[in-house]
């Protein structure tokens, strides 16, 4: 029968392919193997990788397997198949409410408890980042926060003394329009000031995302209208939604030798504190300053305001070797573990302690600009977005609603309007 | 037929060869025309899948990539075990294909060759379950995967195709019908069992309608997307599409890697194309005329 | 003369497909219809809310509604493929030398992976450096025009969509072209006698013809449109501004993304309405000749 014999050729292949597939890792016994999954790519990820190394080094029995680059929505996508990794970062925290409250996280506080650290260790808005509904969900390896990037040849050709950035959010618009440059289609060639995250925005203007007495959000609180109405003008100054937003779908944003402010197409930037190092290795001629992000005129009281992220480890609730797990986020509060991962992956310690290292401080040349990042870490007008069980949906929120006030569909206030009441429908239908 | 009326008649003759050529002329236009059209964008994935990083954002195309980097292909299959996505998916792909075939030929049988209470309304409910969007079933099922702890695994994948295709089933009843039945007949005569009229007479007959059922099963499982994003959780066990989807989100603006990428993902698939093209069109205009 | 249980031996045969048809569509189905009545977050038991995701979906002005409008707005894809598909498979139809290669070529882009596609054009809709914004701004520039931003843009972004869609309609050409080939050849000479010219004959001939493969591919067209989810998941995920929130997409991300797959439930149950009218028209129309050519087969 030729057909049974060609089937039974094709069943013996398929079985030689699904060997090398059963094959399993020959486990040393007493050795807890762990899998991290963190958001770090290339050489960020090499940089964490020495982290790991350094515990695995130090630590025999328990062995973690760090998977680099990964997306929050495949965690999610594996914690909704009800397999995820021991370990895990979240890239945006704004998932942290949503994965708490929904049930996916360990809480941490008898762990916390138990391991001798103290609250005072702490910078202010770090441990904040990690709770949710008054319980600690993550633990927070190094923060990030935001500074105001200038390019000074580009301030040079523009005429602006290229030692000078502006101070408040006003003089920022007259510097933008004055440092976009067009060609003569009138496309955008290099862009005074790229357009900043919103969210920066609205907490530079003092704005409230969540009403700390009631919980609910607050969206549409007047600070957020005004620092919309500062971003619309943002816009307009460098020539319109359509403009401005053809020139940034022209590139991606990653760092590497086509990094958009190092080629010159980008006159002023609001960034985090790893693009110093990063300028250094792949622009090292390129002439820049770091500098607080300009606060509004009107309000002088929020004076070197800035905005705070954090890399956020978490543990999620069936893990099977959740003592390990959190062995592995104890050691990094250690001030070693601080001072290690802040040299390679250039973050500000979130234990104080560390933050007062020389070696961050002094040395190599990024190093200058660095310091203005963790100096503007210790601001009072420093802010996060506060865990909510809907920040994903909220901060989304946001954003369309930017889109829409940039192509001027919809006024500051209408589109926070709308913003405001279906945040808090989705909270309302979170509560019941 | 007067001179006149001959005249008439050859110059007629001669302006209808004229026509004729100029409208096979225009055709090859616009068939020219078209070409460049849809291979351009193919030029242009391989152009770009050698290039250096910095001649890749030139302000006109550089079709002739210089100086050509092939680099970038070993590069790109680095952080992109290309070998491993491989073998996962053609393991993928040979599962849902032998179960597909194996559990698509005999209901097709059982709705072509047999006469038999309840045959039509069960016929009419498979056609109808053709045009059911795969999203209706899919979170439920989700969910029981979840249950039963498949999750993670290529069983959610794998196992499906053993309950049949719709498609599959409808297309070799389609070639089961054309099988005449008195040579059925002659072999229930002959005291032969349904199973051995189904294994020794149908199946021989229909080995290229069975081909062709392989070859789609094949592809869907190939280009399959949706269903190992959300089955598949370990990195090691990805296929090919997912793959290569997860390299798009780690190195968005590399457009020499992901040409390069895109580039070895799709050659296997141009491969099994030229060598089934025959079976691949026959089985195509099958469906198009039985609808 | 055969007495050997014909029913039992039917429902024999068919009992794989038969099996699965209960486990993975009639189980899911009526499992999806419960689930949508709850609040079903996935890690917790469901729990019943009633009408609340229906609610919420159908009075859902910023995701759900514009979801279903950007996917209605999809099926203006289905004209243009058709007449473009129609087109170039009545020049296909044309025996001239090298027509072979040609349709190779046309068919190319669709045996390309979806995957592979949407990187691929990811890279031609590129505003700046991109190879249609290449070809077009010398076209456009002595009109005084700018190529659109394409992705970037809300306006530009489903035409953007159907651009790429429409490159790989080779698949379709193929289908035409089979029934195409399978009109009768004596309902051709019969018109030539009457004096019809090629126009006529294609627009009284040919299209009649083929109308049920016309028919039959602007249904699976309307389906498939409802399904359109790999593109935006990798090139756009939506945006922007929503412009490219596409039904299915919008669905996973209820239920794979923000831990609602109730309301994701909902979205299917939705969708299988609207598809279940679709399947009806198609069984009042065509149910006749679907069945003659199979009998008579």
């Amino acid at each position: 029968m030729r057909i049974s014999k060609s089937l039974a050729l094709v069943g013996i292949g398929l079985l030689l392919l699904l060997l090398p597939a059963c094959q399993r890792r020959q486990d040393e016994p007493g050795v807890v193997h762990l899998r991290a999954w963190t958001m770090w790519g290339g050489d960020e990820a090499e940089a964490f990788q020495v982290v790991v190394d350094e515990f695995n080094r130090t630590h025999l029995h328990i062995q973690v397997h760090n998977l680099a680059a990964v997306e929050d929505t495949k965690i999610i996508r594996a914690i909704v198949a009800n397999d995820p990794p021991e370990i895990f970062t979240l890239r945006d925290p704004g998932y942290l409410g949503s994965l708490a409250g929904n049930g996916a996280l360990l809480a941490l506080d008898e762990y916390f408890k138990q391991s001798g650290l103290k609250e005072s260790d702490y910078a202010p808005g770090s441990l904040s980042q990690c709770r949710y509904n008054g319980k600690l969900y993550a633990m927070i390896y190094l923060m990030d926060c935001f500074a105001l990037l200038w390019n000074k040849d580009a301030f040079k050709d523009a005429g602006l003394d290229p030692e000078r950035p502006p101070k408040t959010l006003s003089e920022l618009l007259e510097y933008a329009r004055r440092l976009t440059k067009r060609d003569e289609n009138g496309r955008i060639v290099r862009i005074g000031m790229m357009p900043p995250d919103p969210l920066i925005i609205i907490s530079a203007f003092g704005g409230q995302f969540i009403d700390p007495k009631t919980g609910m959000p607050t969206a549409d609180h007047p600070r957020n209208v005004e620092a919309l109405e500062w971003y619309k003008k943002l816009i307009e100054v460098q020539g319109g939604a359509e403009e401005v937003n053809a020139f940034q779908a022209g590139f991606g944003q990653e760092m590497g030798i086509n990094n958009p402010f190092l080629v010159g197409k980008v006159a002023m930037m609001i960034n985090g504190q790893w693009n110093p190092y990063w300028f250094q290795r792949y622009g090292p001629k390129v002439r820049y300053g770091a500098a607080p992000i300009p606060y509004p005129d009107q309000y002088p009281e929020m004076k070197n305001p800035t905005w705070l992220g954090g890399n956020i480890f978490c543990i999620p609730v069936n893990c099977k070797h959740p003592k390990e797990a959190w062995e592995f986020l104890r050691w990094t509060q250690t001030v070693e573990a601080q001072v290690l991962f802040a040299s390679t992956m250039h973050g500000v310690p979130n234990i104080l302690e560390a933050r007062k290292e020389r070696s961050l401080r002094e040395g190599e040349p990024w190093k200058r600009a660095f310091a203005v990042f963790m100096d503007v870490a210790n601001s009072p007008n420093a802010r996060h977005f506060p865990p909510t069980p809907i920040t994903g949906l909220y901060q989304y929120e946001i954003y369309s609603a930017v889109d829409f006030v940039r192509y001027g569909t919809k006024t500051p206030a209408q589109a926070l309007d709308d913003v405001q009441k279906r945040v808090y429908r989705e909270m309302l239908f979170w509560r019941r | 037929m007067s001179a006149q009326g001959q005249k008439r008649l050859a110059h007629w003759k001669q302006s209808k060869v004229w026509r004729k050529r100029i409208a096979t002329a225009a055709v090859y236009v616009v068939l020219i025309a078209l070409s460049i059209s849809f291979l351009a964008p193919f030029a242009l994935m391989v152009s770009t899948s050698l290039k250096t990083e910095d001649r890749i954002f030139t302000e006109h195309i550089e079709w002739i990539p210089n100086p050509i980097r092939w680099q970038n292909y070993t590069e790109a299959l680095q952080s992109f075990p290309f070998l491993l996505y491989l073998r996962n998916t053609l393991l993928v792909c040979a599962l849902v294909v032998v179960g597909t075939v194996i559990s698509s030929a005999l209901p097709a049988y059982g709705f072509a060759r047999l006469r038999w209470k309840g045959r039509d309304v069960m016929f009419l409910i498979m056609l109808a379950t053709i045009m059911l969007p795969a999203q209706v079933t899919m979170l439920p099922v989700f969910v029981m995967f979840r249950t039963i702890g498949w999750t993670g695994t290529y069983l959610p994948l794998v196992v499906p195709p053993f309950f049949g295709s719709a498609f599959a089933i409808f297309l070799l009843r389609q070639f089961f019908l054309t099988i005449p039945q008195e040579l059925s007949d002659a072999a229930r005569i002959d005291g032969c069992s349904e199973w051995r009229i189904f294994w020794q007479i149908i199946v021989p007959l229909s080995v290229p309608a069975l081909a062709t059922v392989a070859l789609f099963a094949f592809i869907g499982a190939w280009t399959d997307f949706i269903n190992p994003l959300v089955y598949l959780t370990d990195e090691n066990t990805y296929t090919l599409a997912v793959g290569l989807q997860t390299f798009v989100g780690r190195h968005s603006s590399e457009w020499n890697l992901l040409m390069a990428a895109a580039t070895v993902v799709t050659l296997p698939l141009m491969v099994v194309f030229f060598f089934t093209q025959r079976l691949f069109i026959g089985g195509i205009t099958l469906t198009g005329i039985k609808g | 003369m055969r007495e050997r249980q014909p029913n039992l031996q039917g429902w024999l045969f068919i009992s794989p497909w038969l099996a699965g048809f209960l486990l993975f569509t009639l189980y899911p189905i009526l499992a999806s219809l419960y689930y949508s009545f709850c609040d079903y977050r996935v890690l917790t038991p469901p729990r019943w809310v009633g009408l609340a995701n229906y609610i919420a979906l159908l009075t859902d002005r910023d995701y759900f509604l514009p979801s279903l409008w950007n996917t209605f707005f999809m099926l203006i894809e289905l004209p243009l493929a058709l007449v473009i598909g129609l087109t170039m498979a009545l020049l296909l139809n044309h025996k001239i030398p090298g027509i072979g290669i040609f349709r190779t070529i046309y068919y190319l882009p669709s045996i390309m992976p979806v995957v592979a596609v949407a990187v691929l054009w990811l890279w031609v809709l590129n505003p700046q450096y991109g190879l249609l914004n290449a070809v077009l701004t010398p076209v456009l520039a002595p009109f005084g025009l700018q190529p659109p931003a394409w992705l970037a843009d809300p306006k530009w972004s489903k035409p953007a969509f159907i651009m790429m869609d429409l490159w790989a309609v080779g698949g379709s050409v193929v289908i035409y072209l089979a029934s195409l080939q399978n009109v009768p050849a004596h309902l051709y000479e019969a018109a030539e006698i009457d004096g019809a010219g090629s126009w006529h004959k294609t627009l009284h001939v040919t299209l009649p013809m083929i109308s049920p493969v016309i028919f039959y591919n602007l249904i699976i067209g309307v389906i498939w449109a409802f399904q359109y989810f790999t593109q935006t998941f990798i090139m756009t995920q939506g945006g922007p501004q929503n412009s490219t929130l596409f039904y299915a997409l919008y669905l996973f991300y209820n239920a794979f993304r923000d831990f609602r797959m109730g309301r994701a439930c909902a979205m299917a149950w939705i969708l299988f309405i609207l598809t279940l009218i679709a399947t009806l028209i198609v069984f009042r129309t065509s149910v006749r000749w679907v069945y003659y050519e199979g009998e008579r087969g």
